[in-house]
């Protein structure tokens, strides 16, 4: 069967089309029919239908339509670095706000107290806390006081053996 | 293929920048866990204006008195001033660092009796230090 050297007559398309429909052809005689009815004018119930199984055999068989690949070109390498310098803005800035000191939401005191595993709360807590502070502060103050003194006595001993 | 590699590299970028984004001091990581309120333990947290303080206390113990004196080793390295002084009559040892930090000095107490397992470890700052 060759479509450019024979001209089909109508009876001769519906046998065609019928052993079609019934796979008795073969994939390239399937293929040279399917020129043949998509170039003439022919029509009767089993030519349509044959017309209508190879488009939807057509329509099924054809390949998924292939995905672009992109290169990796510059752009794309400095739309992802945009990418990434944005979100690491918004990871450090997560972090900052995250971590720290507890937010102090007024310019009140805000005090946590706890003893024992026990939460104090209210003017207790309050006392506690700053007791406690005061004492740390205190000791602070003596601890670096009386090394400062130290250090000046040490340097007024060595000055005078010196001299 | 590339895209998952440029994922995994956004990734481990982002945790980096995390990581780096949080320079915090080993005796504030400290001061700040949870687990630390527990029976034995003073905790205190005052925040004012002008004044972050942290503190725990503990009369005997040993565990969180080898945490605590880890942390301020730590800490130590980053320190421009520091001071030791060991008192006799108390026989407690007294330990005080100066660490810059956002431009702000913050000071750091840790006292403690190796004998009875005494603990007190202190921070206090200018809150924006720690922001």
């Amino acid at each position: 069967m060759n479509p450019d050297k024979y001209t089909f007559t109508k009876e001769e398309l519906e046998i065609l089309s019928r052993a079609y429909l019934d796979c008795r052809l073969t994939k390239l005689q399937e293929k040279e029919l399917e020129i043949v009815l998509l170039s003439c004018s022919f029509s009767s119930p089993v030519i349509d239908e044959a017309r209508e199984t190879m488009a939807a055999s057509t329509t099924l068989s054809s390949p998924a339509p292939r995905r672009r690949v992109k290169p990796f070109t510059a752009v794309r390498w400095m739309r992802w670095g945009a990418a990434a310098a944005c979100f690491s803005l918004v990871a450090t800035f997560a972090v900052r706000m995250n971590h720290g000191a507890p937010a102090c939401a007024d310019s009140s005191m805000a005090v946590v107290v706890y003893v024992d595993g026990q939460r104090l709360s209210g003017e207790q807590a309050m006392r506690r806390a700053m007791e406690t502070q005061s004492s740390c502060m205190a000791m602070l103050e003596k601890t670096v006081s009386s090394a400062r003194a130290v250090e000046m006595e040490s340097m007024k001993i060595l000055n005078q053996t010196i001299e | 293929m590339k895209r998952i590699l440029a994922i995994t590299l956004l990734l481990v970028f982002a945790a980096g920048v995390c990581f780096a984004a949080s320079p915090r001091l080993a005796c504030q990581q400290l001061l700040e866990r949870k687990d630390i309120r527990t029976k034995g333990h003073d905790v205190i947290v005052v925040n004012s204006p002008g004044n972050y303080f942290r503190s725990v206390e503990a009369e005997s113990d040993a565990k969180l008195l080898k945490e605590v004196r880890k942390a301020f080793e730590q800490d130590r390295k980053l320190a421009f001033n520091s001071v030791d002084r060991f008192d006799g009559s108390e026989e407690q040892e007294y330990s005080i660092l100066n660490v810059k930090q956002n431009g702000y000095v913050v000071n750091i107490g840790f006292y403690w009796n190796d004998e009875t397992g005494y603990v007190r470890l202190f921070i206090q700052a200018d809150p924006a230090a720690f922001k």
